[in-house]
């Protein structure tokens, strides 16, 4: 082998700092190292070949701990190429543009299928194990909060209160089990026509929703959608799903700031209060079908609800107070009243 | 021919030059190792993650350059598999003791916490005893009960007298790590004080915490005065951009006055490091990374990565009191992964 197929590097022997500029070379199965004060000839199988790396030295070592740092990647090529080296198929495979294309979709796939189906399966998991005092603490202090910044007390008839409470509590739901729940009602001129359930089972109608219609049944209809909330757990699932997606997010884009996170990660959360939306629904329709009533009911509502709030798409009269009118379906955390109306009509 | 001795030659060599660190590292090159890996990780259900931790390392490692030399990592995958094993069942252990009885449950968790410092030491050790340049390898003197006192005592004071001993906490800690560190038969040590810790703590939560409240304070004060409606639309517009400011910025600051701090601080044998860390250029290194990390929907974390680590490591300098050649390497007992690894899965980041 001539001269020019030797690789210029540098020797350590593994036991001083000192660098020894070599020349390393293959003659008949064995590496040889030549330089100043240097000469070994070690046979190939004795001797290990770091991976190619990138544009990072790589190491050529002997048994006893020394090494030759290469960074001449060319020359070590051709001479490993000599010897029949072959790179791994994962070296081989860092090199490629095209399978690190693969790695995106195969990540991207473990993202969305995490987010769209691992997740909320395994916050119902999780919430069926939250204990009933923490949910009843939670709530408790939630509606307080609420009690004294955007509710007042209710200024609707009592005996249509009473009255309204004593027929959705006769009401059987779907399975047959019974689901503990308290309605309360309370004026709230800040939110109007509303209801909305918190996870301990008490559902709050607005006195606004009552003088939207003066049909009970149309009401027992928004009570079903929010008992729907309450029997499949939806507040304590959000909680944990909202609390994983932000946590990772956090985690993800490092610990600067969690202002800018939680922009991405309320976007990542609209979805599940959409699915959680329609699950009421079905929950309601299937409630009120059970008691020989029609889901028509809920759907009249919703219509009631959208003219209310005056707008293509408002919050529906469930949970939302916010106006999600012109933003894209996707963004918007409540599916679009018509489609609603529409599944709900659906035989 | 004999060479006539020089009259210079008595004189004592003049000291080398100062050397500073240099980091090769690539953005699109990282990018395929990254993914590569990651997918790899994913399929095998998690268990690559070891080899793709040591690629990780090993690539972070050897485009680390200093005098021309690079640095290498010598973990074994296997090795840190069995520590990530470990590491798993011990905390999914304690999880599962605590669903199945508390009292079980806070006696695993008690047991875990009194062994937490000591893996804590092996896991120093773990990483240095693996780390060489030029052959020679890094090593570690801690003995595992000293560990107990910057783990588990100084941390736990730091917690009950609200943070207000952190400073001091932090410091023992970065004096236990640097002073039981070494370069084969090479000893660090570190003189830093409680007082320089304390300075830097203090200089961030004035500038980044108490500042941005005073203006808070300020921009209230001004909307209850009842000023008229372009000055307190210009006050909330200041108190908004200085409270974002500051959150972000914050971090940034922190890391580079601890990084020059502790390199300042720091010596191998006679040899002095210098770090140099500019708070605003590793700012907008960070801001730059977080925006294009959120628009490229995490893709551009590994290069996000190079660009930090290209940054702080070329601010570290060498200055040599003698040539780095002379260095000599000693037999390092090999370490256990499990404290490593358990480590890393509480993300407790004990790196610098």
């Amino acid at each position: 082998m001539s001269a020019a197929d030797r690789v210029a590097c540098d020797y350590f022997d593994g036991r001083s700092s000192k660098r020894h500029p070599v020349t390393l070379g293959v003659e008949d199965g064995h590496a040889v190292v030549e330089g100043e004060g240097v000469s070994r000839r070690e046979p190939l199988q004795a001797v290990r070949v770091s991976e190619r790396m990138g544009g990072a030295a790589r190491m050529v070592s002997f048994a006893d701990g020394a090494f030759c740092e290469v960074r001449d990647h060319d020359a070590l090529d051709a001479l490993l190429h000599a010897t029949g080296y072959r790179d791994s198929i994962v070296v081989r495979m860092q090199n490629r543009w095209r399978v690190a294309a693969a790695g995106i979709a195969i990540c991207a796939a473990l993202v969305v299928v995490t987010y769209l189906f691992v997740l909320p399966w395994a916050a119902d998991q999780a919430a069926a194990h939250v204990p009933a005092s923490a949910i009843e603490t939670m709530s408790n202090r939630t509606l307080e909060m609420l009690d004294e910044h955007v509710l007042e007390p209710s200024k609707a008839s009592p005996e249509r209160a009473r009255d309204l409470a004593a027929k959705f509590a006769r009401l059987s739901t779907p399975d047959g089990s019974k689901i503990a729940h308290r309605v309360e009602f309370r004026s709230a001129p800040l939110v109007g026509p509303n209801a909305f359930a918190l996870p301990s089972g008490t559902i709050i109608v607005t006195d606004e929703l009552l003088a939207l219609t003066d049909r009970d049944d149309e009401i027992l209809g928004v009570l079903a959608h929010e008992l729907g909330h309450v029997a499949r757990r939806h507040g304590v699932r959000q909680v944990l799903q909202s609390s994983v997606v932000g946590l990772f997010v956090t985690w993800y884009l490092g610990d600067v700031s969690s202002l800018l996170t939680a922009v991405p990660a309320a976007l990542l959360e609209a979805r599940y209060s959409r699915d959680h939306e329609r699950e009421a629904d079905e929950y309601a329709a299937r409630m009120l079908r059970h008691n020989a009533m029609s889901p028509e009911l809920l759907a009249v509502m919703l219509g009631r609800l959208e003219r209310a709030h005056g707008s293509g798409d408002a919050g529906s009269g469930t949970d939302d107070k916010s106006n999600d009118r012109g933003l894209p379906e996707y963004l918007s955390t409540h599916p679009a009243t018509a489609e609603r109306i529409e599944a709900l009509r659906r035989p | 021919m004999e060479t006539p001795s020089l009259p210079d030659a008595v004189l004592p060599p003049p000291p080398p030059a100062a050397e500073p660190l240099q980091f090769t590292g690539n953005g699109a090159e990282y990018f395929r190792i990254w993914i590569v890996n990651l997918a790899l990780t994913i399929v095998t259900l998690g268990i690559y993650s070891a080899w793709a931790k040591v690629r990780r390392l090993q690539y972070f490692h050897r485009n680390t350059l200093l005098a021309g030399s690079g640095f290498d990592y010598h973990g074994r995958p296997l090795a840190i598999l069995k520590g990530r094993i470990i590491a798993v069942v011990m905390v999914s252990g304690t999880n599962f003791l605590f669903d199945y009885d508390p009292e079980y449950g806070l006696v695993a968790l008690v047991a875990v916490i009194a062994v937490l410092p000591w893996l804590l030491v092996r896991s120093i050790a773990f990483r240095l005893r693996n780390t060489s340049w030029r052959g020679v390898r890094f090593d570690f003197h801690g003995a595992g009960l000293q560990g107990y006192r910057v783990f588990l005592v100084w941390p736990l004071l730091a917690l009950v007298s609200f943070g207000l001993l952190w400073p001091s906490a932090h410091s023992r800690l970065v004096s236990f790590q640097r002073n039981h560190a070494a370069f084969g038969g090479s000893r660090f040590s570190f003189r830093g004080t409680i007082g320089d810790f304390y300075k830097v703590y203090l200089l961030t939560s004035l500038l980044f915490s108490v500042v941005p409240v005073a203006l808070f304070a300020l921009v209230m004060f001004a909307l209850s005065a009842g000023a008229s409606y372009s000055v307190q639309t210009i006050m909330v517009s200041i108190g908004v951009v200085c409270f974002y400011g500051a959150l972000l910025s914050g971090g940034p600051f922190l890391v580079s006055r601890l990084q020059n701090l502790i390199w300042n601080r720091t010596r191998l044998e006679s040899h002095e490091f210098r770090s140099d860390v500019k708070f605003g250029k590793l700012l907008w290194i960070t801001l730059g990374n977080l925006a294009l990390t959120i628009i490229t929907l995490g893709l551009f974390r590994p290069f996000a990565a190079i660009r930090t680590a290209r940054y702080r490591v070329g601010c570290v300098t060498l200055i040599p009191s003698e040539s780095l050649e002379g260095f000599v390497g000693r037999r390092i007992e090999e370490v256990g992964a499990v404290g490593e690894e358990v480590g890393e899965f509480l993300d407790i980041d004990i790196a610098l």
